[in-house]
Order: C-alpha cells, then structure tokens, then sequence
C-alpha cells in the first residue's frame, strides 16, 4: 500500500483546521444537493402514480368535455372504480356471473399462482438440501448441469415449450403455467443451497442419530431454520407469478375465463375507451402487490439480491 | 456363540451400513434431480425439437406435415430484412438497461451517505421494479396520450407549442417512449444490487484514501468504483441479456394480434416480439425456431465479448 509513504506528505497544524472548516461547508452543500436530487428522482417515481390516480377519480363527462388533460376533477368520483370492480358489462357474458374481469382474473391468478409457487419453493429446497448436505455420486455434474440451464435464455425457450405444449394439448390450458413450476426453479435452488451450506452440519447429524431421515430433517430443521430465505425466495416468485404477461399470453389468450390478472388487464382495456377505467383497473391491479410490499418490503429486495450475484 | 458367526453378524452389519449410506447417497441424487427432471421435460426436449424443426417446412404445428428442405429457413430467416431489424430495435433496448445502470450507481451512491431518510427513498425507488409491465404500459400509454395526456399538455403549455409530439405515429418518439418507459422500471433492481455493493467496500480504503486528502469524489472514483465494478459487471452482464430479450412493453403497446405489425415502421419490433408474431400470429413454428437460436447466437456473443473485455476494468481483488 502507498499509505505509509503518503502519511509523511498528509497535511498538519491550522492546514487541517482550515479544512476542517471548509470541509464543513461542503458537507452541507453536498447534504442539500443530495437532499434535491432524491427529491427530484423521488417526483420521477410517484409521478406516474399520481397521474393515473388522479385520471380515475376523474368523471367520463369532464374528460369528454375537456379536450385536455384534467388537473382537477371535479367532482372526485369512485365511478370508475365501481365499474372496474362490480359493473363490468362483459362479466355476465363471459362467466355468467356477476363479479367483474379483474375481480376474476385477481382469483385466478391467487389459485394459478399460489399453490404452484409454494409447492415449487419446497421442491427447490429439497433439491437445495441434497446439493448442501448430502454426499452422492455425480452431485457436481448434477450441480454444473443446474447452473447451465440458468444460463439459458428464457426468449429462446419460449417457442419451443409452445410447440412443445402444443404437440401435448396444454396450449389453452393452465397446465404450461403451473406443472413446470412444481419441479422447482433452479435460480431458487442454487440460493437456497448456499444459505443451507451456513448451517452447521452437527445439526443434521444430531438429528441423524435421533434416527429422522433425510426428509424430515428438511422439512423439521431445515425449513423452520431458514424461514427468511424461503420468504424472500417465496415472495420473489410470487411477484414474478403475480406480474407474468407472456405465459398467459400464449396459453390463455383465447381463453379468458382462465386469464389470470395481467391478462385481464389486458383483456379488459380493449373493452373500455374511458381512461378514467383504465386508469382505475392499473391501479387495482397495482394495489395488492403494493400493499404486500409494503408489509415485506425487506423480504422484497433481499430475494432480489440473493437471486442476482453470488456466483 | 462362535467366532464364525460373529464375524459374519459384523459383515452382514456392515453391508447393512454400506446399504444404508448408498439410500442416502440414492435420495440425494433423485431430490437434487428435480428441478433437472424439470428443466429436462419442459424446456431441453422442446429445444431440440425446435431444432429438429428448423431444417423442415411444417403446416401449422403439425409434426406429421414435416419435411426436410434444404435449408430454406435459414435463407428465410437472413434474407428477412425485418428480422434484422428487430435485431436493432433489441439492442436499442438495452439502452434503458445501460441508463439504469447509470442512474441506480448515482442514487446508490447518494444513498450511501445514510443521510435521514436513506431507507425510505430507498423502499420508494424500488417499487416500479414490481409494477407489472401490463400496468406499467397503461400508466404510460395513458401520460404520453398524443391528444389528453398529460406529458403533451405540459409540453404545449412549457413551449408554447401547437401540438405535441406525435409518440405513437413518428418511429423516432415512439423509441424515445419506450425507452423512457423501460428507464423508469430500470433502475430498482441496480439500488438493491449496488447498495450491497457500497456496504461490502472495505473501510479502510476510504480511511487511507482521506489520509491521503482525497475528496468525495476523488474517493468514489479511486476506491469506490473499483471495489463495485464486480457488480457493475455483473448488471451489466444482467441488462444485455434483458435488453436483448425484450418482449412484455413493446408487445403491449404495438404488438398487433391480427396483422402482426409493431408500432410505426416497426419500432416496437423486438426480436423476441418477431419471434413470437411469426410463431405465434403466422403459425411459422420452423422460421420461428431459427429466429430464436439466432437470438441465442446474438446474446451469447455479445455477453462472451463483454465477459472478454472485463478483465480491462473489472477488479475482484478488493
């Protein structure tokens, strides 16, 4: 290190003292600066929020009588709201009931989703587990094939799984979307795996010796030990299950009583010319993830970031 | 009891052992399988049926029409002055990736001040990371409306203009859209990712670099950047590959269902929107199929390239 050679050349006496006080200053200055650009990043983000709240509080009658963008509705109206949740015109027609489009596509996506990413979540650490503690025979081939099938872009797999769930018959079904999630994901494996390695392995065999097998020490040690990293894993695929738009897309396209919610967004906003509704659908849309987020937002990024880095 | 037979109680006891570690050694691998199994069935038999593909004409998605034809797809595929073009649109689309790195350092950076309040700002820029595309393309289409949205009111009162810019009919703003749509979700995951980055800097640098008298500026760039640039490669790596793949906002803000156009003179053309409009709009599974080992081909190259160069600037010695 060049520390030492420099320390001899470091400033002393009222030299240091007067930049102290300059120093000071500066801090402050740069304080305030950055105090204004969160600010302004901060404006960048909600803005969009802001808008789209404020277009579906909106009337229909001041936005067609308006030939600009209304800055204040007058009067605030839950209208659209009360369209987009109990007086959608193509939910009698569609499910012959009378619960709207999101309505549905919000059940739909909990009853896609919810099982498969939870039953994915135990497989990926049972797999993790064996990778950790398990001594067996081909467990670095087995490893090294895991980390290649990462490697490999999802864009390139999309038309062959379709032709591939086509030659099968499960393009207009909900199978594409939920039987290949059971067999866990191999991001979520190779995480897991690395936080089961940080448990000590006398805790296994202790358990060993009380005679539990290799399942039950997973699912009676392993899994209540490592509860945060299943959550932060857990909430990472649920979002990414929540938001999916390309896998609906290609399999329930032509099939909206299944479309989960991103799709009968989608769906719905054809239906619908008033921005007012379209708004309020995002926003609805939009709403349970956030307030979700609101309640693990630690969870929230911390599966972000162990799934990223770590190679 | 004589020596015999305890000796073949100990032999019988320690087969028994041996049975007992082979279970175990059998259970590891069938668990650790799984995800494999997985893979195996739904993504790598697929593959190398899309490859079986690419070297016949097929009606529909119907196997028993195929037919071996010389090659022909790949004639179609690099004579397609469209496909081409989606190849440029995809890497266009990296841009927002690239401006998020950017932008997500700085705040990163700034967040690592720990001034009051850091953790808040920090959960806030984080959020449009979550947002789904589907909302996020209402959200926007909504802002950059050519006739009521807001963005085009706010610049004709700022510039006092006629009329706003055209965002969805001219191909140039209908990018500059899409770009700045991708730029706003962007940056949440680099936040996470860099502000581990920032805690894990050892202290002591930046404790010899102030001996040293460097500034704070001095000091990101000499201390800081270095001991990142990991991870600055590693989103790096990270945006390529998003970039290149990118499907969701193009398709729902151009993607038409019926004729397979994408946004005025195809701006919004992604290659993976390509691919899908072929497969998918056009039931042209075979050219789809090379289309998508192209994209395959392009990512790799362009991520061995990236991962040739980083020895110039990357450091994993801090």
């Amino acid at each position: 290190m060049t520390y030492k050679e420099n320390a001899a050349t470091a400033p002393v006496g009222e030299e240091l003292l007067r930049r102290k006080t300059n120093g000071k200053r500066a801090k402050l200055i740069a304080k305030i600066t950055v105090y204004v650009l969160l600010g302004l990043y901060t404006l960048w983000v909600i803005f969009p929020f802001l808008v789209i709240l404020l277009t579906s509080l909106t009337s229909q009658e001041q936005l067609s009588s308006t030939m600009n963008f209304v800055w204040l509705p007058k009067p605030l109206t839950m209208e659209a709201y009360r369209v987009v949740l109990f007086d959608d015109i193509y939910a009698a027609w569609l499910y012959g009931d009378a619960l709207s489009s999101i309505l549905h596509g919000f059940l739909n996506t909990m009853w896609q989703v919810v099982p498969s990413t939870l039953a994915g979540l135990f497989i990926s650490g049972l797999s993790a587990y064996a990778f950790a503690k398990i001594r067996f025979k081909g467990s670095d081939v087995l490893f090294m094939c895991l980390v290649a099938t990462m490697m490999v872009p999802g864009a390139v797999l999309t038309m062959p799984s379709y032709l591939f769930y086509d030659a099968i018959h499960w393009t207009n079904t909900v199978l594409p979307l939920i039987i290949p999630g059971l067999f866990g994901a191999a991001g979520v494996t190779f995480f897991l795996r690395q936080f089961f390695r940080g448990l000590p392995d006398e805790l296994i065999e202790a358990a060993r010796i009380d005679g539990l097998n290799d399942f039950s020490v997973y699912v009676r040690i392993i899994m209540p030990l490592s509860a945060p990293a299943f959550i932060a894993q857990g909430v990472f695929m649920f979002v990414g299950g929540y938001n999916n738009y390309q896998g609906p897309l290609l399999y329930l396209s032509n099939y909206p009583q299944l479309a989960p919610l991103q799709l009968a967004v989608q769906l719905f906003m054809g239906g619908y010319g008033n921005p007012a509704i379209r708004c309020a659908a995002a926003v609805v849309a939009l709403l349970p993830l956030l307030v979700l987020y609101c309640f693990l937002q630690k969870y929230f990024t911390q599966g972000v970031a162990m799934t990223g880095l770590k190679a | 009891m004589d020596g015999s037979t305890e000796r073949a109680e100990g032999v019988r006891k320690e087969r028994k052992k041996l049975t007992a570690v082979e279970k175990r050694s059998i259970y590891g691998f069938a668990t650790a399988a799984i995800p494999l199994i997985g893979f195996l069935i739904f993504n790598f038999i697929p593959l190398c049926i899309a490859i079986a593909t690419m070297f016949v004409d097929m009606s529909g998605y119907d196997f028993g029409t195929m037919q071996w034809n010389n090659f022909a797809n790949f004639a179609t595929v690099f004579k397609d002055t469209r496909f081409w073009h989606s190849v440029g649109v995809s890497f266009i689309l990296t841009v927002p990736h690239m401006l998020g790195l950017v932008i997500s350092l700085l705040l990163s950076a700034m967040l690592a001040q720990k001034y009051r309040g850091h953790k808040l700002f920090k959960a806030l820029f984080f959020v449009p990371y979550i947002c789904s595309s589907v909302t996020i393309a209402v959200i926007w289409n909504w802002i950059f409306d050519q006739n009521i949205g807001i963005l085009n009111d706010l610049l004709v009162r700022l510039f006092r203009l006629e009329e706003g810019p055209q965002w969805f009919t001219s191909p140039l703003h209908f990018t500059m859209m899409l770009i700045t749509v991708m730029v706003w979700q962007a940056p949440g995951y680099g936040i996470v990712m860099f502000s581990a980055a920032f805690t894990n800097v050892n202290p002591a640098l930046y404790e010899a670099a102030e001996l040293d008298g460097a500034g704070t500026v001095r000091k990101f760039v000499s201390v800081t950047l270095p001991a990142i640039s990991p991870t600055i490669f590693y989103l790096l790596m990270a945006g390529i590959i998003a970039g290149l793949q990118t499907f969701d906002i193009p398709q729902i803000f151009a993607g038409d269902t019926w004729t397979g156009a994408a946004g005025p003179n195809d701006a919004a053309l992604s290659t993976s929107l390509y691919i899908y409009i072929t497969g998918i709009t056009f039931s042209h599974m075979p050219v789809a199929s090379v289309m998508s080992m192209v994209l395959f081909l392009i990512i790799f190259v362009a991520l061995f390239l990236n991962f040739k160069l980083q020895n110039k600037w990357v450091s994993y010695d801090v």
